[in-house]
């Protein structure tokens, strides 16, 4: 067992980027729970693939969110939340992304989340597949924790 | 917080790469992580995590003997619908190549009597995937020639 675990999320100029790769078959599901920063706004790039084209699947999107003095730090999106996808790829073998929110509750301004979700539902194929996660934030504050189920 | 199970194999003390092997209850394969980047805390209760010799491999399948906590590693054999439709989404790829290598062909200013030899063989190009149904047809397929 791991005693001290290596970063896997870094400053680039005075940006941050996390990252994260595993290993996966594609007909599997993940569902990631990654715990994020107070900001405004994410990058989020998911990819993964077996081989050629066919066996390729990807998620490139913004995550912007409402930013409030009154919220609590560390929501994402003290209420408001939007996602807008630049590209977008399902595979029949192995799956396709999607991202999203879990809920903690509710504030003044609506519905409030620490945890980012990201979810791979199943493709039909039970060969293997590289996955990675690069999620990029304006700042370095609080580390990203990641969780499977 | 899921349970580990040390699995020591001696042919594999040389490798250095170890692998968080994740499992599913019923023995499916769920992940596989490296140690040095996520902790065992970070998968769910319900999932059985095994620290074991090597890094999985994408030409493996993988599933947990549940008796005796051992992982059986089997080769990966595609599925000939699925080695069928690689071969087909590769040859629609190449004649999807060979047609935009020649749209130069039918610009406004080309010969007409060149014009029109290429517009046969893109034709031929663009009906070629009609003519073949098995792999062996698409293995040793014969593209139709380019004009002189």
């Amino acid at each position: 067992m791991a005693s001290k675990l290596r970063q896997n999320n870094f400053t680039i100029g005075d940006a941050c980027e996390y990252r994260y790769r595993w290993y996966m078959a594609g007909n599997g599901t993940a569902d990631l729970r990654v715990k994020t920063a107070y900001i405004g706004a994410f990058h989020v790039r998911l990819m993964a693939a077996h081989w050629s084209n066919p066996y390729m699947l990807y998620y490139d999107g913004f995550i912007s969110m409402s930013v409030y003095s009154a919220g609590p730090i560390g929501t994402i999106g003290n209420g408001n939340y939007s996602t807008y996808d630049i590209r977008s790829r399902a595979s029949s073998p192995q799956g396709s992304w999607t991202i999203g929110r879990v809920s903690d509750g509710n504030n003044n301004y609506g519905f409030t989340s620490t945890i980012l979700r990201i979810y791979k539902n199943a493709g039909n194929y039970g060969g293997g597949m590289a996955c990675w996660v690069s999620i990029q934030q304006p700042w370095y504050e609080e580390m990203y924790t990641l969780s499977f189920s | 917080m899921a349970s580990i199970y040390g699995q020591n194999d001696p042919k594999l003390d040389k490798v250095p790469t170890k692998t968080y092997m994740v499992f599913n209850p019923d023995g499916t394969f769920h992940s596989g992580h490296k140690p040095e980047y996520i902790s065992p805390s970070a998968f769910g209760e319900h999932l059985i995590v095994i620290e074991w010799g090597r890094e999985a491999r994408m030409d493996k399948v993988y599933r947990l003997d549940l008796e005796t906590k051992r992982i059986i590693e089997e080769d990966l054999i595609m599925p000939p619908e699925m080695m069928l439709e690689d071969a087909f989404y590769n040859l629609r790829d190449q004649r999807n190549e060979k047609l935009k290598a020649t749209d130069w062909s039918q610009a406004g200013d080309v010969p007409q009597a060149l014009k029109e030899k290429y517009q046969t063989y893109r034709q031929q190009l663009r009906d070629l995937p009609s003519t073949v149904t098995t792999l062996e047809e698409v293995e040793n397929l014969t593209w139709p020639a380019e004009p002189d």
